[in-house]
């Protein structure tokens, strides 16, 4: 568990979603959802939506959740998430944060599985959606976007080299 | 004889206790009354009884359990399981998945039959304590968190902490631990189990003892566990390394398997033994100490790029690591390399502790060697990682190397877990 985690342990912002509309990949980010507090929904919950880093082409949210992994949501201009990264000891609920990408992530992952690729990291690489997915028990890390939302001025290699740490 | 049927067997304490001062005949795993059903694995032909030492767990590499799909590469080996403190009650699971990328027993529990029954550990609620494991191709198994004495070889750990994957009670809460593909029969697990032998004592740690939505560990929300809540779990009741429960040769393990030809061959068979530098079969030979960061990670050095999450894993497949040179394959073995011919390379890993060792490898083509079927060890099998930090060794990197693995904070006269070496 990260420090951040322990951090905001005590002071938990129950923040829920909305609704399954937002925080996923194509749509507008997670950390801009309005706060709803209690605890109504059971997942996903976030301890805080931290960091906010804004370039000319691009908006970065940070957002931790409370297991302790960080996810990070890039958007453009037009507000649409074009790229997720996280790394942590769980991994996020992809069918919340691929949102209507995740039927074909399940579907091609479980494909590559049949096909003999067991155990093994996740390199999904097709026309409109690239996911890849890394790490063991206790520590996973990874990134997935969506090409043709990346903007134009933006070289997405750039941006997933903002690894987390 | 040694019995890979699925059926009871009734291993006694004074034996397991007697193997401890000498030598282990695998008797033990043989004792098979024929009890229970559902059984389908065939059962092996009569051969002598090899006369094993008792931290000598034999393994295997082959195509798994009966319809349990495409297993190349996964090696496997069998679990005797026994309701704590009663050597009377206990079940041997073949197809056992040998993994030291995860952390803990994990059992189907289809695979364990009607006659033993193990009663869930219960949370701080008094309710049945849950268990989630992600895998990270998108898998997980879910599952009570229950107690088991488990007989590993001549070893025999007490009241372990383990999952029952795929019980049928709990089965339908399995949302609440991922949106992923569920591992909960032997089809989709391709094994009846997950022993989980890596370099950590519990599959969480500290996190989850001091954080309820920690992702690992659930709870019924009320009696009839209708649905879940999130719970804390303390380092007691979390999934456990059940080598560190020995009470001897419990400071790590080491996994020793044969060299194989290129081409491959139809099966396999090893050892894991317990223990470092605790017995005559584990003292270190030419093999080097890499110490492991805190998420036990190595970095290994590939074309000049320090890959710095690196790690050895037997749970995975094949090498996974990326190249800018190797062709990738078509449609008919995606996800893996296609060289033209047999391809030779060399990466160099790197400890914590700043030792280096070059580790030549080879990349074959996988079409080629799926062309093999049934050849179930395929070395060579590799393909691209999509990761700019990582190669992952998959079961290959350990054909022909003794490679040990330091569990976290068990002393050994090599230092202190987490470590390699090979």
């Amino acid at each position: 568990m990260s420090t951040l985690a322990r951090l905001f342990g005590s002071a938990l912002l129950a923040l829920t979603m909305a609704s399954d509309g937002l925080a996923a990949l194509g749509q507008a980010p997670f950390a801009q959802a309005p706060v709803v507090s209690g605890s109504a929904a059971p997942k996903p919950r976030l301890l805080a939506s931290g960091a906010a880093l804004t370039t000319a082409a691009y908006t970065m949210h940070e957002v931790q959740l409370e297991t302790g992994t960080v996810v990070r949501e890039f958007a453009g201009t037009s507000g649409q998430v074009f790229a997720l990264t996280w790394r942590g000891p769980v991994l996020p609920d992809f069918s919340q944060w691929l949102g209507g990408y995740f039927g074909e992530f399940r579907q091609e992952t479980d494909q590559q599985r049949v096909a003999g690729r067991r155990g093994a990291p996740i390199n999904l690489v097709q026309s409109d959606l690239v996911v890849r997915s890394n790490g063991r028990m206790r520590n996973f890390f990874g990134h997935a976007y969506v090409p043709a939302l990346v903007p134009s001025v933006v070289n997405i290699n750039d941006v997933l080299q903002d690894v987390l740490q | 004889m040694m019995c890979f049927k699925m059926c009871s067997s009734k291993p006694s304490w004074r034996r397991v206790r007697a193997a401890a001062l000498a030598v282990f005949v695998t008797a033990v795993m043989s004792a098979c009354g024929g009890g229970g059903g559902g059984s389908t694995e065939a059962t092996a032909p009569t051969q002598p009884a090899p006369v094993l030492l008792a931290n000598v767990l034999p393994v295997t590499v082959d195509a798994g359990p009966p319809e349990s799909g495409y297993n190349v590469n996964r090696l496997y080996t069998s679990v005797t399981l026994c309701r704590p403190g009663d050597p009377t009650q206990c079940r041997t699971i073949p197809h056992v998945l040998v993994d030291t990328g995860s952390t803990g027993l994990r059992v189907l529990a289809s695979s364990l039959g009607p006659s033993l029954s193990l009663s869930p550990m219960s949370g701080s609620s008094g309710l049945p304590l849950l268990n989630c494991a992600q895998f990270v191709d998108n898998t997980f198994t879910w599952g009570p968190v229950v107690a088991a004495d488990v007989v590993l070889g001549g070893k025999t750990a007490r009241n372990v902490p383990m999952q029952l994957a795929g019980s049928p009670a709990f089965d339908p809460l399995s949302g609440a631990c991922s949106s992923g593909t569920e591992m909960n029969t032997a089809t989709t697990l391709g094994a009846n189990g997950i022993l989980g032998l890596g370099l950590f004592k519990e599959d969480c740690g500290t996190g989850c003892a001091s954080v309820t939505g920690n992702g690992f560990y659930y709870t019924c929300a009320d009696a009839a566990c209708t649905a879940t809540q999130p719970i804390r779990a303390s380092l007691a009741q979390q999934v456990k390394q059940p080598v560190a429960l020995f009470d001897s040769d419990n400071n790590g393990l080491m996994v020793q398997l044969p060299a194989v030809s290129p081409e491959g061959s139809v099966s396999m068979t090893g050892s894991v033994i317990f223990g470092i530098a605790t017995q005559a079969n584990n003292q270190l030979g030419t093999e080097a100490l890499l110490t492991t960061d805190f998420l036990g990670y190595i970095t290994t050095v590939l074309a000049g790029r320090s890959l710095n999450t690196s790690f050895l894993d037997t749970g995975s497949n094949a090498l996974f690591f990326d190249s800018g040179s190797i062709a990738q394959c078509g449609a008919r073995a995606s996800g893996f390399y296609c060289p033209p011919g047999p391809e030779a390379l060399e990466a160099t890993n790197v400890g914590v502790n700043g030792t280096r060792v070059p580790v030549p490898y080879a990349v074959n083509n996988a079409v080629n060697l799926f062309s093999s079927y049934p050849f179930a060890v395929l070395p060579g099998l590799s393909g691209p990682i999509g990761d700019a930090r990582t190669f992952d060794w998959g079961l290959p990197f350990f054909y022909g190397r003794r490679v040990f693995v330091g569990i976290q904070a068990q002393p050994s006269s090599l230092g202190m877990g987490p470590f390699y070496a090979f």
